[in-house]
């Protein structure tokens, strides 16, 4: 049986990166940092990815009307001048379309769960679902 | 003549020991090199800051753990990816994000050019070939000279049926055609240009196997097809390739002569 611990094939997460953004910015708005930490998080550092790939993402979420960003002005510790993070929330349109796309994976998930006929197997979906 | 130092002296730059914030500087400077001349600059600007704060924020995650500050840094940079990748990636999804057409926000842009410039291409080769099978060979354009007036200066056996413009634009075009395709594609898209052309071609490609076999029992439209899979295809890959490259270094000239275009652009 496939371990828990080894690292989930690069190809399933490619096409569901998207959905996991849209997921966590659904409970508030986040700077891209506090995404990729909050990701690993709940899947308990299951999903591998470069982290760089989260911005351009991000900004194609952003192009199509799903997210929305704004600069928001840290300021410094003592010593230190003022820092500045883009901070990204969910728009309408990207809760519809986080709507869409979870149903859309239910689908996928349950069809192959029918073929494969095996739970265990689904450690990919397993963790999905917990991620939601 | 002027002395030349033993060493680097102990005040230089040089000389000084690599912080943790040198080496997510030289990250940072490698991230957007590639960016510059393609994407604007407030674009630019923005993914520099967003990835200046990431890796920061990474390094001193790092160091909570009691990773040395400068281990920490390179940590930090190896998480968020190579800075090719990263580029390439941005590049790609910035350039997709160009397209306003529905047919190009449904297919890629890069891909909608490559077909649309390849597209072009077959429709002139289409063109002529039916130009050259209904009419006479030299009733599209005339030469100066006759085939029998050729045959008179070059005896028999003259390596070309006949010697007009019509036999040349069939036996030319179709070695230029993807040499100038894939020179527009290339100069238009700025990532990945042979995976554009690949894409747009290859349904041209089918199109012309579909042709020829129905075609059959003339084999020419079966030879033409081959000969796109065989030469346009690797032709037109290479040639974009070669192009974008050359458009790329010509954009970073512009950017480095001291009145080139300005960091708004």
């Amino acid at each position: 049986m496939q371990k828990e611990t080894e690292p989930i094939d690069s190809n399933l997460l490619k096409g569901n990166m998207g959905t996991l953004v849209l997921a966590v910015l659904k409970d508030g708005p986040a700077h891209g940092y506090a995404i990729v930490h909050e990701v690993r998080k709940r899947t308990e550092d299951a999903l591998h990815f470069r982290q760089g790939t989260l911005y351009p993402m991000l900004h194609d979420l952003e192009g199509k009307g799903f997210v929305a960003s704004e600069w928001e002005i840290i300021p410094g510790e003592a010593g230190g001048g003022e820092k500045t993070r883009r901070v990204y929330s969910l728009t309408e349109s990207g809760r519809a379309e986080l709507s869409r796309r979870l149903r859309a994976w239910q689908r996928f998930a349950a069809a192959v769960e029918k073929v494969t006929g095996s739970a265990q197997e689904l450690t990919f979906r397993r963790m999905i679902l917990r991620f939601f | 003549m002027p002395k030349v130092a033993a060493s680097i002296p102990s005040h230089h730059p040089e000389a000084l020991p690599l912080a943790p914030q040198d080496v997510i500087e030289d990250y940072l400077e490698r991230l957007i090199a590639p960016l510059v001349g393609t994407v604007p600059f407030t674009e630019r600007l923005r993914l520099k800051s967003e990835t200046a704060y990431h890796l920061q924020l990474q390094q001193e995650d790092f160091e909570r753990l009691g990773i040395p500050a400068l281990e920490a840094a390179r940590k930090a940079i190896e998480e968020y990816g190579p800075a090719s990748k990263i580029a390439e990636a941005f590049l790609m999804h910035w350039f997709e994000r160009q397209a306003k057409h529905p047919i190009a926000q449904r297919f890629g842009l890069a891909n909608t050019l490559a077909f649309s410039c390849f597209f072009v291409a077959q429709l002139t080769m289409v063109l002529i070939l039916t130009l050259r099978t209904f009419l006479p060979t030299t009733a599209l354009v005339r030469s100066s000279l006759t085939p029998a007036q050729m045959r008179s200066v070059w005896p028999e056996p003259l390596p070309f049926p006949d010697f007009t413009w019509s036999f040349f634009l069939v036996v030319l075009l179709p070695l230029l055609m993807p040499f100038a395709a894939g020179w527009i594609v290339g100069r238009y898209v700025p990532v990945r240009p042979m995976g554009a052309v690949y894409q747009g071609l290859l349904p041209i490609t089918i199109y012309s196997l579909v042709i020829g076999a129905l075609l059959q029992p003339m084999t020419e439209g079966l030879v033409y097809a081959l000969f796109q899979i065989a030469f346009w295809l690797p032709v037109g890959c290479l040639t974009a390739h070669v192009s974008s490259n050359l458009a790329r270094m010509k954009r970073m000239r512009a950017y480095d002569r001291p009145n080139g275009r300005s960091v708004h652009s």
